[in-house]
């Protein structure tokens, strides 16, 4: 569906290097990087405001590299609403009809459609102006998806609405998804990307770090700014060492050994715990996991999902436990406890 | 925050008297002036009338003319980004800056029937000197800076954004131009033809070194008042006065009503 073959682009000081990515059709892709990692300008190069120096980019089975942008068939929806303000929301969304000369009869039947879609009919003869921040945003979503487009490009389109507007056109873009729009959406918020992605791109300083399902980009996260970029919270330097014990590696985390499973060379790198698969208990566990550590709560704090705690237990780990199993441990500030997770929940990388 | 009977609300307050005063009293008095009756037979002196019919119609299609062109410019200079811009900027307010009568004295410099404008104008029928082409080429080197700026002013107000976003619609650079970027700025260019066709209007100091005659009004009125003294000029005085008034604020009142229809 859309793919891209080395494209590279300098603009002033920044410079996008030698991006790759393939994208199938009916793919909900997530571009996931901080400000100032050139996802925008990845989106203007692909919808065409922007001309790559080199490479190539092929859309729907053509090279749209050198096409102008209003034949490449892609839709932008922007961070904050672009609509035309002095146009009612209804001529907003039929723009794209109306330049293509569509009849009034196809025009209209097409905008009712979208407006009953995203729940837009009673504002139909609104002006943009007299729209809440959430109403625009489905304007543009409407308008974008009237034109009828092979990819659908969203930047940062939830980044200005609060937190129920965000849950409500989280689900229209779903839905979308679902109905087969192909999307490509770029955004700084790794929870975001986690919520909507079936494919996510990390990018970095204007590289594509990473490429590939959330699973394995979370799970597996390719370098320390990966695992960063993701909220990911036991997260250490470590050195791997040499020698092995029944199979599996020795690892050492500011003096703590641990057991983990890597074929790469010793020396120094990062890790990271897991911190859904630790297991708290009261008394030294007898379990099959091979990590156990013994150590105190330093503090704790309720979240969506349950608890936090933070233990000491000569390096500093977080995990999460429901609230039935907090008060079953009877966890207070400075109480003993033991840690254990298995082997496969440490994951040792080099950077 | 200002309260309501703070001493520097009544100072303020005090000052703004002073210049409204300082604007409105000799207009008043100039109006008042040559009362009902000297309006009347100002309004009935048949070249009077004509030259009023004269600077009107000229000031317009030279609003029009320069205005179809400026606003264009105005848009690519709102769009460019270059070093010499702010020089291109300054250039553009020059005849707003300067003496009129040196405006005057420079169009005159490369219009006149020996200049090679002035000459390649005449094989093809046109001469400037002491004709309505002169006069309008006089009104729009001084008026045209107000649209230039204006319509700049409006188009840098709008984002690039929409423009991306109406071509990212599939609509083409002309499409955008005028379904998208124009109407945006139409509040900001429509004040700007006010503002250009009332400089256009009543310019004297260009006009007078290249177009003594045919007489546009302000021109007419420091005839009269060199010739029969401020009593007869001040009828004339009187009458463009109260025209002008009546044409802006009918002007000023359209424009409103056009933005507003528009948002």
């Amino acid at each position: 569906m859309l793919e891209i073959k080395s494209l590279h682009k300098k603009l002033g000081s920044f410079e996008l290097k030698a991006i790759d990515l393939k994208i199938q059709q009916g793919d909900y892709c997530v571009l996931l990087g901080p400000s100032g990692s050139g996802k925008t300008l990845l989106l203007e190069l692909i919808c065409g405001f922007q001309r790559a120096d080199q490479g190539e980019i092929w859309l729907a089975g053509k090279n749209v590299s050198k096409l102008p942008i209003q034949q490449r068939g892609t839709s932008m929806v922007f961070q904050k609403p672009v609509l035309f303000p002095h146009l009612s929301v209804k001529s907003n969304m039929a723009f794209a009809l109306q330049i293509n000369k569509i009849g009034r009869k196809k025009i209209n039947n097409k905008v009712e459609e979208l407006a009953h879609q995203f729940q837009l009919t009673h504002l139909l003869n609104r002006k943009p102006g007299q729209l809440s921040g959430g109403e625009a945003q489905r304007v543009m979503l409407a308008r974008a998806l009237a034109a009828e487009p092979s990819l659908l490009l969203l930047d940062e389109p939830l980044s200005s609405l609060d937190v129920l507007l965000r849950y409500d056109l989280r689900k229209l873009l779903k839905e979308l998804n679902n109905k087969g729009t192909t999307i490509l959406h770029v955004t700084h918020d790794y929870e975001e990307a986690l919520r909507m992605a079936k494919t996510i791109g990390i990018m970095q300083s204007g590289k594509l770090i990473q490429w590939g399902g959330p699973q394995d980009v979370f799970r597996n996260p390719a370098s320390t700014f990966a695992a960063e970029l993701s909220g990911l919270k036991n997260f250490f330097e470590a050195e791997l060492l040499p020698e092995t014990a029944n199979g599996l590696r020795k690892v050492l985390v500011h003096g703590v050994l641990l057991f983990t499973q890597s074929e790469l060379d010793a020396g120094l790198g990062k890790l990271v715990i897991d911190e859904n698969q630790i297991i708290l208990s009261k008394d030294m566990p007898h379990t099959s996991a091979q990590n156990n550590l013994k150590g105190h709560v330093k503090q704790f704090q309720m979240t969506s999902y349950g608890f936090e705690i933070e233990i000491d237990c000569g390096i500093n780990l977080i995990a999460y436990i429901t609230e039935y199993s907090f008060e079953r441990l009877a966890l207070t500030v400075e109480s003993e406890v033991y840690v254990s997770f298995k082997t496969s929940a440490v994951r040792y990388f080099t950077t | 925050m200002v309260t309501k009977y703070s001493w520097l609300r009544l100072v303020f307050i005090f000052f703004s008297g002073i210049v409204l005063l300082f604007v409105l009293a000799p207009l008043l008095r100039l109006i008042l002036a040559p009362g009902l009756s000297g309006l009347i037979e100002a309004a009935s002196d048949q070249q009077v009338s004509q030259s009023i019919f004269r600077t009107l119609g000229i000031a317009m299609s030279t609003t029009v003319i320069a205005g179809f062109i400026t606003v264009p410019f105005a848009w690519l200079m709102a769009r460019s980004h270059f070093r010499l811009k702010s020089v291109i900027n300054a250039i553009i307010d020059l005849p707003v800056m300067i003496p009129h009568s040196a405006a005057g004295i420079a169009l005159l410099g490369i219009i006149n029937r020996e200049s090679v404008l002035g000459q390649w104008a005449s094989s093809i029928g046109i001469s400037f000197i002491d004709q309505p082409a002169g006069i309008a080429i006089a009104m729009a080197f001084v008026s045209l800076p107000f649209l230039y700026n204006a319509s700049r002013d409006a188009f840098e107000a709008q984002t690039g954004l929409y423009e991306k976003a109406a071509l990212n619609l599939g609509a083409s650079q002309w499409q955008t131009f005028y379904l998208v970027s124009l109407p945006m700025a139409a509040k900001g260019i429509l004040s700007g033809y006010v503002m250009m066709f009332g400089r256009a209007m009543s310019e004297f100091g260009a006009i007078v070194i290249i177009a003594y005659h045919p007489m546009v009004t302000p021109v007419m009125i420091f005839d009269r008042f060199n010739a029969f003294g401020l009593k007869s000029a001040q009828g004339i005085a009187a009458l463009f006065v109260l025209i002008s008034l009546i044409v802006f604020i009918s002007l000023r009142l359209l424009a409103k009503r056009q933005s507003d229809a528009r948002n």
